[in-house]
């Protein structure tokens, strides 16, 4: 088991650092100048320069990419350019809202998946199959952020069941957070529910014709235990398996979803820093985002060992 | 017309990791003959088929097909050769394509091959379908508009389609029902008896080797232990496990036979000494120390056993 | 109600003729409702098991004899109209509710099926398997469950049963593995067992060793079995009796031993006479010309007519199952019985 999880653990370091040097690459190939952008239209040539050399955006791109290596070593990712503060500080007064977000959206997708996946594999052909699959397909294909709108016009709007936007944190109390974070992580969700419903449906139906079933069946087992305990057991792992695809689009989706509803989190945070040009933040915030990806990787590796024994002995 | 054998095998050995799958083979197979390969499953025999027809690479040992090492052959002239040598697999399901129309599975190896020129390659496709007694309409069907045993039918007739010397045929009716095998392995014989084809013929099943084969090699854990003409082979078994094997056989009688114990162990762990001393009813200290080499026992019959050495000592 | 045993002539009848009937079909039928209606599977199958006797439902693919054990056992598919009568211990089963049919699951009729390792769940361990059918049907406590999960292991030869139980299908041999769905069948103490190719998917030796666990079983534990192959060999060794199928029909019912030495329907000889013989060198095999007609094509009257060498025009009709000498065959011209 142990062996297992290393051998993730390093196929995992790739994806942290993969998307660190293309963003590292992209920023400072694309045109605008942190160190221009600063000081304004009345800068000169000289001040520019001078501030260019005090951030060391004068050195070369890779001696640029180790120094910045090094501080990732010794936990210090320098300054935000434009707040003037350690990026160590500014990230984790986002990052919370962005990961409990995506826990939350994940929650909710992988309940709401595997039970209408369960309920329309149990009733396939029937009209509420039919009802739900069609939804699903119709739910994959809108985008999050129409649905988000959606769902402040019924709940927030028209019912007034939820605020229409902000944040409270879960120091508030679990109900005023539940109330702000609820609608947005549905809105992030539902895609991704919909593509679980869908799969857990074929995995299901997949599954139910499987001869272990049968045996189940011929042991005389009641139908309850045949589908939850027997069934369930490998139905889910499917759905396991795209949870942790799932984890990295919701993190992507999670910059829309924190614009529309105005939640403080690290997506909103990274758009108004790439437009600033922020150079340590936006990597601050993409190393955050793609360390966040890992363990939630990680611990779906985990929840698949645990279910499927023949992963733990490989 | 030279005496010298189709194919001969000497000391032929595959290992895959540390795994040994086939060790120190070596049979040979006259002219228009059929060679049985018979062993249960991990016994090597379907290795020892793809390392003939070099699907495999031997880590050892020498191939000498039509009088040639085809180890020494490049890749080129090993393509040519194989146009003398061609396979019959077990499925007929997964060993035709599926996209490809009767018409197409029977001239696209004689195209590959440069065999003569299309219309010869369709009268080649029209004799071969007549020969396996089936309508010259099939042409145009694809492979799932055939029941199994049709499709096997099928089968053979694409392997007879390079006129080769030799067919190696890999448990070619162990997918089919009974009354349909009988069909395919008499089709077998009268093709090979009216092209002269050598054949090699692989199975787990007694009852097919005996009715399909001139000489038989047994094989267990990678190794022939014992070898022989038919006759002599079913007449009068000298290895302990070629008896055990016949007389596990059903249509025996439910009386009380002796029964090999245990199964057969990993590939990972070959026994010391003998191989198969681990089952075997009559093993003793001697078998766990040395190696028993193959022996003459008279009739063209040779068996790997101690038992023979000390029975002629006695 | 045995009237089809009884017609036997006495000095042929089972060995187990004395003891009590424990699964008896009576006129058992199949279809498959679809989207065009209803596809006939079985028709009109009947037969009984004795309590210590082995029965043989023999035939090729797709002559419906896996189907007719799912419907005896109540786990046929959804969409299955079955007709006829099942009769188990005395107790007519086929009228009842699925639910109680699946309490007699497990209690009084186990199940072994050909492919152990789909069979058994990939995921569970093998412990969990046994003690969750023991605590289910006998509501034995975890720990009780537990200790009789590895006594039934050990019975069926299995070495360091309390290992084992804490293993998974995929770490066990073929072998291994059937004997684990042979331990998990018998563990509620079922009056009949029924067994599905058990030793199709298995490697000769091991074959004949699971056979033999089969056949102490049934001894030991007097039990009914139900026998389902295509291997008419394994018949003449292994059980009483047999019940060759032929496209959804019962087309021989005798003692085995009859039916492989001097079968009546030209289709059981067709099935003998295409397996190579032992004693035989190079002659030709007499196979039975075409194919098993795919379901829904069955020509009416004789099913097997129009691969039969003996076919008439009488065969236009269907034939009633009827005593020909030593057995009872489903056919107008049946072979002599051989001397």
């Amino acid at each position: 088991m142990l062996r297992y999880l290393g051998k993730r653990f390093l196929l995992i370091l790739p994806t942290i650092f993969v998307p660190l040097i293309l963003v590292f690459l992209l920023l400072r190939l694309s045109p605008g100048d942190p160190a221009g952008m600063m000081l304004g239209d009345q800068a000169t040539a000289e001040q520019i320069a001078a501030l260019r050399s005090q951030l060391g955006l004068d050195q070369p791109i890779w001696i640029q990419f180790l120094l910045w290596l090094k501080g990732i070593v010794t936990l210090d990712l320098g300054n935000s350019i434009f707040f003037r503060e350690p990026v160590m500080q500014i990230i984790p007064r986002y990052a919370g809202v962005t990961i409990l977000l995506t826990l939350v959206a994940l929650t909710l997708a992988v309940i709401i998946g595997i039970t209408l996946g369960l309920v329309t594999a149990m009733n396939r052909n029937k009209p509420i199959d039919r009802g739900v699959v069609t939804t699903a397909v119709l739910g994959i294909s809108l985008p999050e952020f129409w649905f988000a709108l959606l769902l402040i016009f019924i709940f927030a709007v028209t019912l007034r069941w939820f605020p229409v936007a902000g944040y409270n944190p879960p120091s508030a109390g679990i109900v005023a957070f539940g109330a702000t974070i609820f609608l947005p992580a549905l809105a992030l969700g539902v895609r991704q529910s919909a593509l679980m419903t869908r799969m857990m449906r074929s995995s299901m139906l997949d599954v139910l014709n499987e001869p272990y079933i049968t045996t189940a069946r011929a042991q005389g087992l009641p139908e309850s235990t045949v589908i939850g305990r027997y069934a369930m057991r490998t139905a889910a792992m499917p759905v396991v398996t795209v949870a942790g695809l799932s984890a990295g689009y919701m993190l992507g989706g999670a910059v829309a979803i924190e614009i529309i509803f105005a939640l403080p989190g690290l997506g909103r945070m990274l758009v108004e820093a790439v437009g600033r040009r922020d150079y340590p933040l936006v990597e601050g915030g993409v190393l955050t985002i793609s360390l966040v990806l890992a363990v939630l990787n990680l611990a779906i590796d985990v929840i698949y060992a645990i279910l499927d024994p023949r992963i733990r002995y490989q | 017309m030279t005496s010298e054998p189709m194919l001969a095998v000497s000391g032929l050995s595959k290992s895959f990791k540390a795994v040994k799958a086939v060790r120190d083979v070596t049979f040979s197979i006259p002219r228009g003959k059929t060679f049985g390969l018979v062993g249960e499953s991990g016994s090597g025999k379907s290795t020892t088929a793809r390392l003939v027809l070099r699907l495999v690479e031997p880590t050892d040992g020498t191939i000498r097909f039509r009088g040639r090492d085809l180890a020494g052959l490049s890749p080129g002239d090993l393509r040519r050769e194989r146009r003398h040598m061609q396979m019959i697999f077990q499925d007929p399901f997964g060993s035709l394509n599926p996209r490809m129309s009767i018409r197409d599975t029977l001239t696209e190896p004689q195209l590959v091959h440069g065999i003569g020129s299309p219309a010869e390659h369709l009268r080649t496709a029209e004799r071969l379908l007549a020969e396996i007694s089936m309508p010259r309409t099939a042409l145009d069907r694809y492979p799932h508009e055939f029941s199994g045993g049709q499709r096997q039918r099928i089968a053979i007739a694409r392997a007879l389609s390079t006129n080769p010397e030799l067919i190696v045929a890999d448990e070619p009716v162990s997918a089919l029902d009974v009354s349909v095998q009988a069909q395919v392995l008499n089709l077998l014989r009268d093709l090979q008896d009216k092209h002269g084809t050598t054949m090699l013929f692989i199975s787990h099943d007694l009852r097919v080797v005996q009715f399909m084969c001139d000489e038989i090699a047994v094989m267990y854990l990678g190794e022939i232990v014992e070898q022989g003409p038919r006759e002599h082979i079913y007449g009068a078994p000298a290895h302990p496990y070629t008896q055990a094997l016949l007389a596990s056989a059903p249509g025996k009688g439910a009386g009380k036979r002796a029964r090999l114990k245990g199964e057969i162990p990993s590939a990972h762990a070959v026994p010391s000494g003998c191989a198969f001393r681990t089952r075997c009813p009559s093993a003793f200290e001697r078998c766990a120390i040395e190696k028993p080499l193959m022996r003459d026992i008279g009739n063209g019959q040779k068996a790997a056993c101690h038992l023979l050495d000390e029975a002629k000592a006695a | 109600m045995t009237a089809h045993i009884a017609s036997l002539p006495a000095d042929r009848a089972s060995p187990a003729l004395d003891t009590r009937i424990v699964l008896e079909v009576e006129g058992l039928s199949l279809s498959l409702r679809n989207a065009d209606g209803l596809l006939p599977i079985v028709t009109d199958v009947s037969f009984a098991i004795r309590q210590g006797e082995a029965v043989a439902l023999v035939g090729e693919s797709g002559c419906g004899k896996s189907i007719t054990a799912s419907a005896i056992m109540g786990i046929a598919p959804d969409n299955a109209e079955i007709g006829g009568t099942i009769t188990l211990n005395g107790q007519a089963i086929s009228g009842l509710s699925p639910r109680a049919r699946r309490k007699l699951c497990g209690r009084h009729m186990g199940f072994i099926f050909q492919e152990p390792m789909t069979a058994l769940h990939p995921t569970l361990s093998i412990g969990r398997q046994m003690t969750d059918t023991l605590r289910h049907n006998l509501g034995l406590s975890h720990a009780e469950a537990t200790s009789r999960a590895a006594q039934l292991l050990d019975r069926v030869g299995i070495p360091r049963a309390r290992d084992i139980l804490k293993g998974y299908v995929h770490e066990l041999s073929g072998g291994m593995r059937q004997r684990v769905m042979i331990a998990l069948a018998i563990s509620c103490g079922p009056s009949l067992v029924i067994a599905d190719e058990p030793t199709t998917a298995l490697d000769v030796t091991i074959q004949a060793q699971v056979l033999d666990l089969l056949d102490d079983m049934r001894r030991e534990l007097d039990l009914a079995m139900l026998f389902i192959t295509h291997d008419l060999e394994v018949v003449g060794d292994f059980c009483d009796r047999a019940v060759v199928m032929y496209a959804g029909d019962v087309v021989e019912r005798g003692l085995s031993a009859d039916i492989v030495r001097s079968p009546a329907h030209p289709y059981a000889r067709g099935l003998i006479d295409a397996v190579p013989d032992h004693d035989d060198g190079r002659t030709r095999l007499t196979p039975i010309l075409g194919t098993v007609p795919p379901v829904g094509q069955w020509p009416p009257g004789c099913r097997f007519a129009p691969r039969c060498n003996r076919v008439d025009a009488q065969c236009r009709t269907r034939p009633a199952l009827e005593l020909h000498g030593s057995t009872e065959a489903r056919c107008w011209h049946p072979l002599e019985p051989s001397a």
